[in-house]
């Protein structure tokens, strides 16, 4: 093989190598710039305060069991015909949702942060 | 150090007390607020599926189920819109509660006692803001119920 060729094939060879390199470099940016994005989006969009799966945040084990018993919900059909009998399992079963929130009586009232509670 | 200690460009006054009271307990008051940070997330997670329960499984579907009956009820459908927007602003009131208290918990109680506490006034306001989104939904939920009612009682 003459000397050109040689040249040839070794500088084919580096090029490839050089390639790879970028095509490295380049799928790292890509990868940054998509991971940003999400957590921009993530944080943005609120979903952050959502997220129990944020350590210190997880559920507790009492917690986990109270939500299994949301199992097998009423699911009111869109079809079918509307009488007293119909509105009444309607009424019934709303009023199981209304004492499942009422639960929760003053969602996110003042005293949590209050100068007492803070200790100021 | 004039404006440290006469609070000049803020709309009212801390009090030395106070000032005094949040530098001293910096650390415990950072505790409380992160306990209250992930006291608040579970209030959420329980209470958002409810309301969305409500929403997804009892009105829209009974408003459906009327328009497939030929029973238009102006007052049920008024109902639906409402709730559908009470919900979005209660979303939107708690993202930005939790990012104004996610700011305080980051702030340095220490170094700007006067500014924290201004803060603290700023996310008890968000938190009473979002208190009353709540109620919004937990009327149009009564609402709701009053409306059957009404329905039932006419067939």
């Amino acid at each position: 093989m003459s000397e050109v060729e040689e040249a040839k094939i070794e500088k084919k060879k580096n090029r490839g190598g050089r390639n790879l390199t970028i095509l490295g470099v380049v799928t790292i940016l890509i990868a940054l710039v998509a991971t940003t994005v999400s957590l921009a989006i993530y944080e943005v969009s609120g979903d952050i305060y959502l997220d129990r799966s944020r350590p210190g945040y997880l559920p507790d084990e009492e917690e986990v069991s109270e939500e299994n018993l949301d199992e097998g919900a009423y699911d009111f059909s869109q079809t079918g015909e509307i009488n007293k009998e119909v509105l009444d399992e309607y009424i019934e079963k709303l009023q199981v949702e209304i004492d499942a929130i009422d639960k929760y009586a003053e969602p996110f009232s003042g005293e949590a942060l209050s100068d007492e509670r803070l200790g100021i | 150090m004039f404006c440290q200690v006469f609070l000049c460009n803020s709309a009212f006054a801390v009090s030395e007390e106070k000032v005094n009271a949040v530098r001293e307990n910096c650390a415990g008051i950072l505790e409380v607020l992160k306990s209250v940070q992930r006291e608040d997330s579970v209030v959420r997670t329980h209470i958002g599926p409810y309301y969305n329960n409500v929403l997804e499984k009892f009105i829209k579907p009974l408003n459906s189920r009327l328009v497939e009956n030929n029973m238009f009820d102006t007052g049920l459908l008024n109902n639906q819109s409402n709730f559908v927007t009470a919900q979005e602003v209660f979303r939107a009131d708690y993202s930005e509660y939790q990012r104004e208290l996610s700011e305080l918990t980051a702030m340095d109680c220490v170094a700007d006692p006067a500014g924290f506490y201004e803060k603290l006034e700023s996310v008890r306001e968000r938190r009473r803001v979002v208190s009353l989104s709540v109620s919004e939904m937990r009327g149009l939920v009564s609402e709701q119920m009053t409306l059957v009612e009404g329905l039932r009682d006419r067939i």
